[in-house]
């Protein structure tokens, strides 16, 4: 048996040996896959709660709130002449957004007064949902339009034919999903690398493990392989999940997000090396993988692009492995041609060397010192 | 151990053990400008894009100009034909396409808005395919409206919608993000900290000698957790210029449930684990999950009804709830009285489960040499 089968044997006994690390590997996962899953299992939030601050009661007036109840991403909690009123409501978290009927809407006796849309920016995703969906459907009202078609939902651009590539539904499940699940299981596996690591660790020095045992470098290798192992089948099933389960569907190589996997988990073992080996002390290296691992998704870029982010940030984002893999896999999504996929593969593949190759060294090291 | 002695000797292990002391103090300072540093920028910009102009006329050249003039999109090209716009998407280069058709003018000028327009985004980031959209949107709705009223064609005859965001007053995501996701990093490096000492103190074979030892560990860990707070909602705010509305009398009652829920919650935890690196092995991948059930980015109406309920057994939710209300849309205490109420009845499960724990159980140290682990 090679060293590296040999360390993959040894992590494998230690583990079922150990309650802690087995949980982490397999219940852990489950527990806060699931919760994930549930929580975005409805898609796309829906009635948001809506206050019509209505100060002219007439027809018109009475057709905004009929419109914005009817409409599926809205639902009237309230109707009250009051706009304090209604700001506590929303201060409450009973609504997310108020609609201003100013009196004489439509008629002269308005002056060209405006209708007012206030929404929970403080809740930007769903304020910011409830008042694109408000404007399209009060437009719609005011014009006169009976429908405002199916892009009224997320897309503020009525009357404009729209192909949404990747996520033609405007699915949030897809699209959270698709972040949530690596960044759950990227801070996790950070965490369990790191440990398996750290027990071979005695008074902060490698020099018992690295004398005590044949082939150390395969030995650690094969130790770590078994982390990435269950990183990457748990990031199989949670994609199986999302497009078996759930009917989500990549435009591009759903085997080449496999791959990409893989490669964030052998480089999130690598960067755990690292941090056991250049801290020597486990809790240091648990907090430094969740600076690494824990804030990975702000830094990815997914939600808030960094164009325009400062240099530390831009920086930062670039160091970080989960940016190249999420960069892999949206691309996936799309569809991209070959030469964006090598770039973020090729990214990848530079922490297990680089990374895992110093973290190596410096425990190697630790043998040969006397 | 009397209550003040294990108290002050509770500060003074915190602040003279290094573990304890960069989760509970430095953590807290590194993390107020880390978190928020990928945000500072507040809003997507220059979202490359290409265009296809079919059209060729005034309008749509106009319009193409005013493409220039909002922050979220850039256009890095003119291509001549769909064939070459989607290859710039596959190739990553752009993150939409905007196409005019040849009968963009044509539509226009018979009032059908939007007709002759084809829009394709990049859906895989959905966020950004919204800030193009939202761009695009508005440069249209611009260019129309100035054709309209060069030509004196304008019909004027809706009322104009104004939209204005509350609490955020920018709709910036730095001040979406940061003020709830400080809720989370609070929580998390004081249960860290106080679940770390607790096991540690497991390890080490150390049981409390009685209630009053327990009480004093507890308001030590609590004091830490106000203290963050107080920093976050003070000074940090004040320096990232997040939002705050300043009601600082109800934020002197609101912070001592939080720091005490925490505190009784990360005692308890630690109070069930052999050691404190396995108390942060489990305790630390609960992070993101928790940042997104708090209920802020993904509304609790929108989860499972027995998910939303048991995220509230993390403090940080009806933190989240609590703080963000208080600080950034000045809400008055009667319209926190529930948050509060949840983390008193959070005080009154885990700090009795902790006192308990803390009397009982030690365990025996693993000596095995690291080769045969």
């Amino acid at each position: 048996m090679s060293a590296v089968a040999r360390g993959f044997v040894d992590e494998l006994g230690r583990i079922a040996r150990t309650p802690v690390d087995l949980f982490l590997l397999t219940a852990m996962p489950l527990l806060l896959l699931g919760s994930m899953a549930a929580m975005i299992f409805g898609g796309s939030p829906q009635r948001l709660g809506t206050v019509i601050v209505d100060r002219d009661g007439g027809a018109l007036a009475q057709r905004i709130a009929r419109d914005v109840d009817a409409a599926p991403g809205l639902s009237v909690v309230a109707r009250t002449p009051d706009l304090d009123a209604a700001m506590a409501m929303i201060r409450r978290e009973e609504a997310v957004a108020a609609v201003v009927i100013p009196r004489g809407v439509g008629t002269r006796v308005a002056d060209g007064a405006p209708v007012e849309i206030f929404h929970q920016a403080l809740f930007l995703s769903t304020g910011a949902l409830a008042a694109t969906n408000l404007r399209v459907v009060v437009a719609a009202a005011l014009a006169g339009e009976k429908d405002v078609g199916i892009e009224a939902d997320r897309l503020p651009l009525p009357g404009v034919t729209v192909t949404v590539l990747g996520n033609p539904t405007l699915s949030l499940e897809w699209y959270l999903g698709l972040l949530l699940g690596p960044g759950v299981l990227h801070l996790l596996i950070a965490v369990t690398a790191a440990a398996s690591i750290g027990v071979l660790m005695r008074e902060r020095s490698f020099a018992d493990y690295v004398r005590g045992v044949d082939g150390p470098a395969g030995r650690i290798v094969g130790r770590l392989l078994l982390h990435v192992a269950a990183g990457t089948l748990w990031g199989v099933l949670w994609l199986l999940w999302l497009t078996l389960a759930r009917g989500y569907r990549a435009d591009g190589s759903l085997m080449l997000i496999v791959l990409g996997i893989a490669l964030l988990f052998a480089a999130t073992a690598a960067i755990a090396l690292l941090l056991v080996a250049a801290t020597r002390e486990v809790a240091t290296a648990l907090s430094g993988a969740v600076i690494v691992a824990g804030s990975a998704l702000a830094y990815s870029g997914a939600s808030l692009p960094l164009g325009g982010a400062g240099w530390f940030a831009r920086f930062w984002s670039a160091v970080l492995p989960l940016t190249h893999y999420l960069t892999l896999q949206m691309d996936q999504v799309l569809g991209v041609a070959p030469a964006p996929f090598l770039r973020a593969a090729g990214a990848l593949m530079l922490y297990p060397l680089v990374a895992g190759g110093v973290g190596l060294w410096l425990v190697l090291r630790d043998g040969r010192a006397r | 151990m009397s209550f003040r002695q294990a108290y002050e000797a509770t500060l003074l292990t915190i602040v003279t053990t290094r573990d304890l002391l960069s989760v509970a103090v430095l953590s807290v300072v590194l993390y107020a400008f880390y978190y928020p540093a990928p945000y500072s920028h507040q809003a997507a910009q220059a979202l490359p894009i290409v265009v296809v102009d079919g059209d060729r006329g005034v309008l749509a050249r106009r319009l193409i100009e005013h493409l220039g003039d909002t922050r979220a999109i850039q256009l890095v090209g003119e291509v001549p034909g769909m064939a070459a716009a989607r290859a710039a998407v596959r190739e990553r280069r752009a993150e939409g396409i905007l196409l005019l058709s040849n009968d963009f003018a044509r539509e226009a000028a018979a009032g059908r808005a939007g007709a002759g327009v084809g829009i394709w985004l990049n859906g895989s980031y959905l966020l950004r395919a919204e800030s193009i959209a939202s761009a695009l949107a508005e440069t249209i709705e611009d260019a129309l409206a100035e054709r309209q009223a060069a030509l004196g064609t304008a019909r004027g005859r809706s009322p104009p919608i104004l939209v204005h965001p509350l609490f955020n007053t920018t709709g910036g995501y730095r001040d979406y993000i940061f003020p709830a996701v400080a809720n989370i990093i609070l929580q998390q490096t004081l249960l860290f900290a106080s679940a770390r000492l607790v096991a540690e103190r497991r390890r080490r074979g150390l049981r409390a000698s009685g209630l009053a030892e327990g009480l004093g560990r507890w308001a030590a860990c609590t004091t830490i957790g106000m203290l963050a707070a107080g920093f976050y909602f003070g000074f940090v705010f004040w320096v990232q210029d997040i939002p705050r509305a300043g009601n600082l009398p109800a934020l002197a009652v609101a912070v001592p449930p939080f720091a005490g829920a925490v505190a009784a919650l990360g005692l308890a935890a630690g109070s069930f684990f052999r050691n404190g690196d396995d108390a942060l092995k489990v305790l630390l991948p609960t992070s993101v999950p928790l940042v997104f059930l708090a209920g802020f980015a993904w509304p609790h109406s929108a989860m499972p009804g027995w998910l939303a309920a048991l995220s509230w057994l993390s403090p940080a939710t009806a933190a989240m709830h609590l703080f963000t209300r208080l600080n950034q849309m000045g809400a008055m205490l009667s319209e926190v009285a529930g948050p509060i109420l949840v983390l008193a009845l959070s005080i009154a499960v885990y700090l009795p489960v902790y006192l308990w724990r803390s009397r009982i159980g030690t365990v025996a140290p693993d000596t095995r040499s690291p080769a045969a682990r």
